[in-house]
């Protein structure tokens, strides 16, 4: 796998990388319809709840914020991130099951799985070279 | 402790740690669960058609709609398919807990990608302790493993040795000290405490291949060491093996001068009773032979006479150059009366108008080295007359104190402190170090003690020895006992 192959280093900058794309994604995505107002939201079937997507929003902003910190090595940043990827996933994990529509469904499964991916990549170890 | 109380003192670590673990556990599994659901719901149709909400649970619905769409997705399924679900959460919990355990230990214990630059980190933390190092070498000991713990955030960081470098505990006691490396002959250098039931990593420390020690170290409770923290120990061990090896040598050197001073002062007793008891009687004999030789001749060989009276006056004086280098060798009354007796017939005889001199010692002394017992007198001989000579003081006070470290039926450790108090003038503003000086502070120090000078308030000097030794196994049977009184007071 690569995942196994990678260095700590890389590894935190390969999560820091995913968990910024996946960040600003969901600022792009969820920033437009959350300015349509909550009433708007909650009359248009075809997008998840307002609230859903407020989460998505904050979450994508501590990614961003927290990749900086994963990029640089530094623990806190590590810590910020792990912590928004695991939020991000429980709130998205019930789309795979309840969303509007395929696409949505589509979304939070990817979500669920790249948010993962970045907790697996935080908790990256070296490979040691102990007797 | 109220629970106010525990609740303050929680450790940040912990909690951040609790939090982690915590919430991480629980996205797992509850996205696992989705998972199952979806691969068993999603192939036959639309999942909110094949799944039902119980009708127990109808009036929680509706207050919130992630909590709504939670609800659907942990009771809505079948029971086989819930069943299944959680069988995989539950199977693969325990693996994915070690795996995050690990790797949160490993992210909030220092966790460095590079581990050599942490071990050079914790070494420069080392370099002003070292630098800054005035008592004898093995006394680094204790800060090397206080640093490595404190670094590494470690509860018990312990390193043993084969011979016990530092006499008597210097660090507190382990709670459960791990099996000994050295048949538990050794020394043991220990910070902290072992947490009870925590595996304890045992590093050997070499120099040129040999290994001259271990590294103890344990993680915390239910926590175990991180690779990355194993690989900067193992770099440090390096370094500590190296600084071990010098303590060692040191120690050695110490032990191999102590024993040279303890022969050469040995050597010198004994030379000292040839002459006093064998070669002094036996020329003192001669000479009084030659005396009366000399009375026995006949009036008229008054030639033979004077020869003889003279080979008599030389006589008497190689006695008494014998007697100077006997006393010069070693005090007599140290080996006729012991120490505390030498100590009161010398201060008997300092004796000046108008200063009182004080002698506070225990009523008996355990028989002690010879080289100690010359060096205490001495120290005592130079300080005293350096106070009557300079200081001009209206007291003087001798303090001997022995403090014994294990019990004195077998070979132990002991230590005698020696200080001479005046209150004279006290120390000039730059005192110079003159050979009196030079002469108390060898004596002391080549047999492994510390001597130092000082002012004391509100005027004065304060001599101080100290001197730690081994109690005397092979006492001399020819010594007497000395019954004395606490305080001798002379004026």
């Amino acid at each position: 796998m690569i995942v196994a192959s990678l260095s700590r280093a890389r590894a935190l900058k390969a999560a820091a990388m995913i968990s910024f794309i996946l960040g600003v994604e969901a600022v792009f995505v969820t920033l437009p319809e959350l300015v349509r107002g909550v009433n708007a939201v909650s009359i248009d079937g075809n997008v998840p709840p307002y609230f859903v997507m407020f989460a998505a929003l904050l979450f994508g902003i501590l990614r961003i914020v927290g990749s900086i910190g994963t990029w640089q090595g530094q623990r806190g940043g590590i810590i910020l991130t792990v912590l928004a990827n695991t939020l991000d996933m429980m709130a998205a994990a019930p789309g795979i099951l309840v969303a509007p529509s395929l696409i949505w469904r589509m979304a939070a499964l990817s979500g669920v799985l790249f948010s993962a991916t970045v907790v697996v990549l935080c908790f990256r170890r070296n490979a040691t070279a102990i007797d | 402790m109220t629970v106010i109380d525990r609740v303050v003192r929680l450790d940040l670590h912990l909690i951040l740690k609790s939090t982690l673990i915590g919430s991480l556990m629980v996205a797992y599994g509850f996205c696992v669960f989705v998972l199952v659901v979806a691969l068993g719901v999603l192939p036959f149709g639309d999942p909110e058609a094949l799944m039902v909400e119980p009708e127990w649970l109808t009036p929680a619905f509706g207050h919130f709609p992630l909590l709504d769409a939670v609800l659907f997705i942990l009771f809505g399924p079948s029971a086989g398919v819930s069943l299944l679900g959680f069988i995989v959460v539950l199977i693969t919990s325990p693996t994915v807990y070690r795996w995050l355990q690990g790797g949160i230990d490993e992210l909030l214990d220092g966790a460095d990608d590079e581990a050599q630059e942490h071990a050079l980190n914790v070494m420069a933390q080392l370099t002003p302790h070292l630098d800054a190092m005035t008592a004898p070498y093995p006394a680094i000991l204790p800060t090397i493993v206080a640093t490595i713990a404190q670094s590494l955030k470690l509860p018990y960081v312990a390193i043993e040795t084969p011979t016990a470098l530092i006499p008597a505990a210097t660090a507190s006691a382990t709670l459960a000290a791990p099996p000994s490396d050295f048949g538990g002959e050794g020394g043991l250098v220990v910070f902290g405490a072992c947490p009870p039931g925590a595996a304890v990593a045992r590093l050997p420390l070499h120099y040129r291949g040999n290994q001259i020690g271990a590294l103890h170290v344990a993680a915390r409770h239910g926590a175990s060491l991180s690779a990355t923290n194993l690989a900067v120990l193992h770099a440090l061990a390096r370094q500590v093996g190296i600084a071990l090896y010098a303590a060692q040598l040191t120690d050695e050197l110490q032990r191999a001068r102590i024993r040279l001073v303890t022969a050469q002062e040995e050597e010198r007793r004994r030379i000292r009773h040839d002459l006093h008891d064998g070669l002094g009687p036996m020329l003192a004999s001669f000479a009084m032979q030659l005396e009366a030789a000399r009375a026995k001749l006949p009036r008229n060989a008054d030639a033979s006479a004077a020869s003889l009276a003279y080979l008599a006056e030389q006589m008497q004086a190689i006695i008494g150059d014998i007697r100077r280098l006997v006393y010069a060798l070693r005090p007599p009354d140290l080996d006729e009366f012991g120490l505390l007796s030498a100590l009161r017939e010398y201060l008997r005889r300092t004796q000046s108008d108008g200063t009182l001199i004080d002698l506070v010692a225990p009523p008996t002394l355990p028989p002690l080295p010879a080289a100690v017992e010359v060096a205490v007198y001495r120290i005592v001989q130079e300080a005293t007359n350096n106070a009557l000579r300079h200081a001009h003081p209206g007291l003087i006070r001798v303090t001997l104190a022995i403090e014994l470290h294990e019990p004195t039926t077998v070979p132990g450790h002991m230590r005698l402190s020696v200080a001479i108090d005046d209150d004279g003038r006290g120390l000039p503003e730059q005192p110079t170090n003159g050979i009196g000086m030079h002469s108390m502070r060898e004596r002391a120090e080549e047999l492994g003690g510390s001597w130092r000078i000082e002012r004391i308030e509100p005027g004065g000097t304060r001599v101080m020895a100290h001197f730690a030794f081994e109690a005397d196994a092979n006492p001399d049977p020819g010594r007497e006992s000395n019954p004395e009184t606490t305080t001798d007071r002379r004026e």
